[in-house]
């Protein structure tokens, strides 16, 4: 009977794991929509090249499946490709030089480091196509030099990141001595 | 009678797999035969070209060299931080040549002196580099260089790109070196018969050295064109490439056994991989299928050769 208990809870607390996973993309979304105040409704089909760093890992294999699913709810094409290692920022390179001839609307880029991608990035600029870099970042200093324009920057701040649970511990223990001697 | 000498000319394989590909290709997908893609194969390709040509010179002596992607690393690191610190780039880049035929040298030494079998030398010597690379620059990529130096890499003369005409150049002397000169003669004499060669009274030490230093000039000149090109030098970057020119060479029905072999055909070679590798980016093939079917078009056109082969023997 116990057996069963277990294997009961072990199921339902995968399931409310789902679940809550689940919300928190949707949340993510409903805020994206309520900030910016929902998409502009066209008829045409917008055409989006996302370019990443490895499908060789979990991460950027679950940035694919967010990007496919946005296309999906928003209603735009969007062909997801990637270098064929972390190492190769050539290979990188390369793959965004060809994808810029294909047409796309606008481009998602991940670099693999803050140079590589810029030659390409200044062939977009002047091809008027708008650049967005997701997750990675470009050097912005270098990119201006090159006439590289990137229109938008997502990603992660890791030391604010950092910095929220240090504050949080920190007003936890503000009494606490050991924290004050050190 | 020609057409059996165009038959039986060891280029022959490769040739008909790049035409047919780019017959394909230009029928999937309207974008490749475009000036911007053409231009762009050949931008793309450059880099193994150059590598390829050095790696055919080793390759007909017999020997094989897998820490071509090391030597690039290295070389690419050294002419990083020189630049980082304020070093002429002209130096730099002389630095950079050296330290790579330098790596070539001591693969040569190891090989031709000491007699070891070239394939573990350079196993080991591709672990060497790197982690001397990794060492030197602390695990951290190089980034930023002076605009002259990423003329190299992205700049263009009358619309032609720079690694372009450098490749062009390396070709033009690789295939004179190769075809009129004792260099060639003898790599392909060497691993025709090694025996025979040495009682001829010919030094194959040196020769053999030669070669390896070839081979460790054509990558430095290919990491110059990686570096300037990405406008930063990655200690873990372009290990593959040693790989990629092996195979590029082997396409073109380059004998790993030594003894036969061209440059031509290494560069025909090249071009196939690069064809490959741009058209199934238009195509949107993810670089994993990528990988496998470079895989099988290697496998095609060495049975190509194969048959060719057979078919000539029976002649």
């Amino acid at each position: 009977m116990k057996k069963y208990l277990v294997v009961f809870l072990v199921f339902i607390s995968i399931f409310s794991i789902g679940l809550s996973a689940q919300s928190a993309f949707e949340r993510a979304k409903n805020d994206v929509l309520t900030e910016l105040g929902g998409p502009v409704k066209t008829n045409k089909v917008y055409r989006v090249g996302a370019l990443e760093i490895t499908l060789a890992n979990p991460f950027w294999v679950t940035m694919k499946e967010g990007f496919e699913a946005a296309a999906k709810d928003f209603g735009f094409k969007i062909d997801v490709v990637a270098a064929p290692s972390e190492g190769d920022a050539s290979a990188q390179l390369n793959y965004l030089e060809t994808m810029l001839i294909k047409g796309y609307d606008a481009l998602c880029i991940s670099p693999i480091n803050p140079f590589n991608l810029i030659p390409a990035v200044s062939k977009a600029t002047q091809r008027k196509i708008p650049v967005i870099a997701v997750g990675t970042y470009v050097d912005p200093q270098a990119a201006e030099d090159a006439g590289a324009k990137i229109n938008g920057m997502l990603a992660v701040d890791f030391e604010y990141q950092g910095k929220l649970p240090g504050q949080y511990i920190a007003e936890k223990f503000k009494d606490k001595k050991m924290l004050k001697q050190q | 009678m020609k057409k059996i000498n165009f038959f039986r000319a060891p280029e022959f394989g490769v040739s008909v797999a790049l035409i047919g590909l780019f017959i394909l290709m230009s029928f999937l997908s309207p974008l490749f035969l475009s000036g911007y893609n053409l231009i762009n194969i050949l931008l793309q390709s450059s880099t193994y070209m150059i590598l390829s040509i050095g790696m055919t010179f080793v390759i007909v002596t017999g020997g094989i060299d897998l820490s071509v992607g090391s030597i690039a690393v290295v070389s690419g690191i050294l002419m990083a931080s020189l630049m980082k610190n304020g070093v002429n780039v002209y130096l730099a880049i002389i630095a950079g040549l050296i330290i790579s035929i330098f790596c070539g040298f001591i693969n040569g030494f190891l090989v031709s002196k000491i007699s070891l079998p070239s394939f573990i030398v350079t196993l080991a010597t591709m672990s060497i580099f790197q982690g001397a690379a990794l060492i030197f620059s602390g695990g951290l990529p190089i980034y930023g260089f002076p605009k002259s130096f990423s003329f190299l890499g992205i700049g263009s003369v009358l619309s032609v790109p720079v690694p372009v005409i450098i490749a062009l150049i390396c070709i033009i002397i690789s295939v004179f070196v190769f075809k009129k000169t004792k260099i060639g003669h003898y790599a392909l004499a060497i691993g025709d018969n090694r025996q025979a060669v040495k009682m001829c009274g010919i030094n194959i030490f040196k020769y053999e050295m030669l070669v390896y230093m070839i081979n460790g000039f054509t990558t430095g000149i290919a990491a110059i064109i990686t570096t300037a090109r990405l406008n930063s030098a990655e200690p873990l970057g372009s290990m593959s490439m040693g790989l990629d020119a092996v195979a590029a060479v082997v396409m073109s029905g380059t004998s790993l056994s030594g003894g036969t072999g061209s440059v031509t055909g290494a560069i025909i070679g090249s071009l196939l991989m690069g064809v490959l590798r741009n058209g199934m980016t238009l195509l949107n093939v993810q670089s994993y299928y990528q990988n496998l079917i470079i895989g099988i078009v290697i496998l095609i056109a060495v049975f190509i050769d194969k048959i060719r082969n057979d078919y000539s023997y029976k002649k």
